[in-house]
């Protein structure tokens, strides 16, 4: 169970509840209660975001997931890192840096970043098209195990012995000198500067949905988030992933799928649907729309409101160059619930095209035990709708049920991120070959 | 706190070092709890052995320093960054984010960079290095110049957060930068409001006069490899006319000088220990040593400051993990009682605590005299 921390609540309306201080998205201190809840209630990890664009306002997750390190003592902790825009090298470091400083809970989100207003942030013409994005991200991540493979390595003693060789160094030396990565888009000489981090590998997360997307997961993911609207539709995507692992010589615990799931949960439905309305009258219609409007060659808010939407005027996901799978989600919900313009809105405004659910703790948790028996969910990436609230409330009402039902862990048995998801250490190469 | 008159105070930072957090975690509260303005956390962008034979790596800066934020509460946090090997707007936003969660007390140190690092950035072949390391001192002043128009991208009153109205922001108080340089370029806006300094303070290491040139344009700190008071008179004098060329204030600089202070009970046993340490180091790196009992150490920090050519002491790496907390333990007191150096527990963003203002925002103010937007 993974706790998405993303600003006031992922209802876009969250900020505009009395309660809400949207100030404190910059303040340490909410989010070290926010990941002070998800310990308390046992969940594996929390995982922050990113984006290189946009006029928006928020922490870089790198620098705030090392502050929250060092607030929490078990929780696992995943940072979303680009591979379009950074360099492997520095991604080795920051990320064996909060496994070594957390003790062995770090993980690293690996995204190909979806805006084409990213590069010129970095003073590049374009944006890479979306394939081709994938194929530099492949690159970025065998280098950086190469490099974490090629980590002072505290097991084998011996001090630092330079010697001839490429590397200048010994394998048996405690630093082991290979890396040499040489690709088609970065090349890292090597060798790694810091010590082996305590995982090996932070655990590798991904949540491409798109077909380069699931093969990336396939051969490197060991999480993968995805955003599915049904059961059925998670299911296929489950038995889909699962089904690529064997080609890449993987068995299907080693790959742990989480979809996402906003939960709005309170002790009646009626009262669970209060909250759910109370937060769909704050929805800025206006922005709302603008907003959507760039995923259709027209603009949404020249409709009637209660109307239905203009599903011919909509971008394919092939056309569009950011987050095709959630293209193709979104047009399948439109069509197969007849939505209208306002209704869609709504739709959207909780979490985003990920799985909403409203009602009582017992009836989330039957459909969760649902999606985790039935082959849809090895676990999931939990997106409350609002902070702290929304959160309590799962920790405080969900989580007892699913530990009666005996689905979650009544205490924390390791003290890693692995230990927590069962994933094993990686084997660096060269214990493997010797 | 102001640069000169009689209640000028010595300015003390510390470098961090080592791939071990517990130990630098015990460097931070020895620096935080003996009154330092700043510890200074080092980049290494390469494999290196030290003169020890071991390997001479520490934590990524930010990292380190953001989980150092949350178990000290005054002590300003000062990463290092190789301007070569990064972007103004990934390390913008690291600042931001660090300066927001230690309320105000996040500055870097930007430096060029190994050339020997080129490798593990694809800077390699046909290309050669690249202008970045070949021209770095150029290039490290863009690199600043860039952080501060990122940090201005947004106003400091952008986030109106009207609930009744469902706007979040002033879109008009954000803005794109499109900056373009020889070496680096970032459209903006940043994607975090301006931190609560405004500008985190940066600062450069000064050497030659393409250095000096450098900090006199971009730096709010300037740490040199000084190694006589005349030498410093001269940096000093150098830097104000450098300043004033540039249009800016002469005391809008604190200069420090580096330095590695050893201290012991007995004056020969300071002495026989500064040799040593000079061996180690080797001819080729001359350093500036103050050894001694902590009277004979305070001593000549003392001289150094009343001349008035320097603000203050960064102390650099120190070869013996004893030396910064004997410092702190026994120097550090000596120079309250004689009046040079602040009380201790003051708690202050980084930018006051070193005496300096905090910035306007360029575009606000551009704005205000009816410049074009
Ligand atoms: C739970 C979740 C979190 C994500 N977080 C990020 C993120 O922080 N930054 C980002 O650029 N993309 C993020 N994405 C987008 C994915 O990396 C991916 O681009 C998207 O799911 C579409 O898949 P596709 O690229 O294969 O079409 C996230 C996706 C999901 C489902």
């Amino acid at each position: 169970m993974n706790l998405f921390a993303h600003g006031t609540g992922h209802h876009e309306a969250a900020w505009r509840l009395p309660e809400a201080d949207p100030r404190q998205t910059l303040d340490i201190d909410y989010y070290r209660h926010l990941a002070r809840v998800a310990e308390r209630g046992l969940m594996d990890s929390l995982f922050v975001s990113d984006a290189y664009f946009g006029r928006i306002n928020k922490l870089e997750a790198t620098t705030l997931l090392a502050a929250l390190s060092a607030a929490t003592e078990r929780i696992g902790l995943i940072a979303t890192v680009g591979t379009t825009y950074c360099e492997p090298y520095h991604l080795a470091r920051q990320a064996a840096t909060l496994d070594h400083i957390s003790g062995g809970r770090a993980g690293w989100n690996i995204v190909t970043g979806s805006a084409d207003a990213s590069s010129l942030n970095f003073g590049k013409a374009e944006h890479p098209e979306h394939s081709r994005r994938y194929r530099i991200a492949e690159e970025f991540v065998d280098a950086v195990k190469r490099l974490w493979d090629g980590g002072i390595d505290p097991a084998l003693s011996g001090g630092a012995q330079p010697v001839d060789g490429p590397s200048g160094l010994r394998p048996d030396s405690g630093i082991v000198g290979e890396a040499g990565f040489e690709g088609e888009y970065y090349s890292v000489k090597g060798p790694f500067n810091l010590p082996r981090p305590p995982q090996g590998y932070p655990v590798l997360v991904q949540a491409g949905s798109s077909e380069s997307g699931r093969a990336m997961g396939a051969r490197v993911a060991e999480v993968v988030f995805t955003a599915q609207q049904t059961f059925d539709a998670a299911r296929e995507f489950y038995a889909d992933l699962k089904s690529r692992l064997p080609a890449y010589g993987r068995l299907p615990e080693q790959l742990v799928i989480m979809p996402g799931l906003c939960p709005i949960v309170a002790d009646t439905e009626a009262e669970a649907r209060e909250l759910e309305a109370e937060l769909n009258e704050h929805v800025n219609m206006q922005d709302a729309l603008k907003r959507l409007s760039s995923r259709f060659e027209a603009d949404l808010s020249e409709y009637p409101l209660d109307g239905p939407v203009p599903l011919h005027k909509a971008k394919l996901p092939g056309e569009i160059n950011a987050l095709r799978s959630r293209q193709q989600l979104l047009l399948d919900m439109i069509e197969e619930e007849s939505l209208t313009i306002r209704q869609f809105v709504r739709r959207f405004a909780n979490g985003r095209g990920h799985f909403a659910f409203t009602g009582t703790a017992v009836r989330l948790a039957d459909e969760m035990e649902k999606w985790f028996l039935r082959g849809a969910a090895d676990g999931f990436n939990i997106m409350p709708q609002s902070f702290p609230g929304g959160l309590e409330a799962f920790v405080d009402k969900v989580i007892p049920e699913l530990q009666n039902r005996k689905l979650f862990r009544e205490a924390y048995e390791g003290t890693t991120l692995r230990e927590h998801l069962g994933l094993a250490m990686p084997v660096p190469r060269y214990r493997a070959l010797r | 706190m102001s640069a000169g008159g009689a209640d000028r105070k010595l300015i003390l930072t510390a470098a961090l070092d080592g791939p071990d957090y517990a130990r630098c975690v015990r460097q931070a509260q020895i620096a935080e709890q003996a009154g330092f303005h700043a510890v200074v956390a080092p980049e290494s962008s390469d494999f290196r052995l030290g003169g020890n034979g071991e390997p001479e790596a520490a934590l990524e800066p930010f990292s380190l320093l953001a989980a150092l934020s949350a178990g000290t509460a005054s002590i300003g946090l000062i990463a290092e960054v190789h301007a070569a090997y990064n972007e103004p707007y990934h390390i913008a936003r690291k600042l931001g984010a660090l300066d927001y969660m230690s309320r105000g007390r996040a500055g870097c140190h930007i430096a060029p960079g190994p050339a020997a690092a080129a490798g593990n950035f694809g800077r390699t072949g046909e290309g050669g290095p690249g202008p970045r390391l070949l021209e770095a001192e150029a290039a490290a002043t863009e690199f600043a110049e860039a952080l501060r128009l990122l940090w201005d991208s947004w106003e400091d009153d952008a986030l109106v957060y009207d609930k009744r109205a469902g706007v979040q922001m002033d879109e008009g108080k954000v803005r794109e930068i499109d900056y373009a340089g020889r070496y680096y370029a970032v459209k903006g806006p940043l994607n975090i409001a301006r931190p609560p300094q405004g500008q985190p303070p940066v600062l450069f290491a000064v050497t030659g006069a393409r250095g000096r040139s450098a900090a006199a344009k971009e730096a709010d700190a300037a740490v040199a490899p000084l190694l006589s008071t005349a030498e410093a008179a001269l940096m000093r004098a150098d830097m104000r006319a450098r300043m004033v060329r540039n249009g800016r204030r002469a005391e809008d600089l604190r200069l420090l000088a580096e330095l590695c202070p050893v201290v012991a009970e007995t004056n020969e046993e300071a002495r026989e220990l500064e040799h040593r340490l000079r061996q180690a180091f080797g001819a080729a790196s001359e350093r500036l040593i103050f050894a001694g009992t902590a009277a004979a150490v305070a001593d000549r920090i003392e001289a150094w400051f009343r001349q008035e050519a320097i603000d203050g002491f960064h102390i650099a790496p120190l070869p013996r993990p004893d030396l910064l907390p004997a410092f702190a333990a026994k120097v550090v007191p000596e120079l309250r009682r004689r009046g040079l150096f602040r009380a201790g527990g003051e708690t202050s963003t980084l930018r006051s605590g070193l005496g300096l203002a905090r910035p306007n925002n360029v575009f606000a103010t551009l704005k205000r005299r009816g410049g074009s937007d």
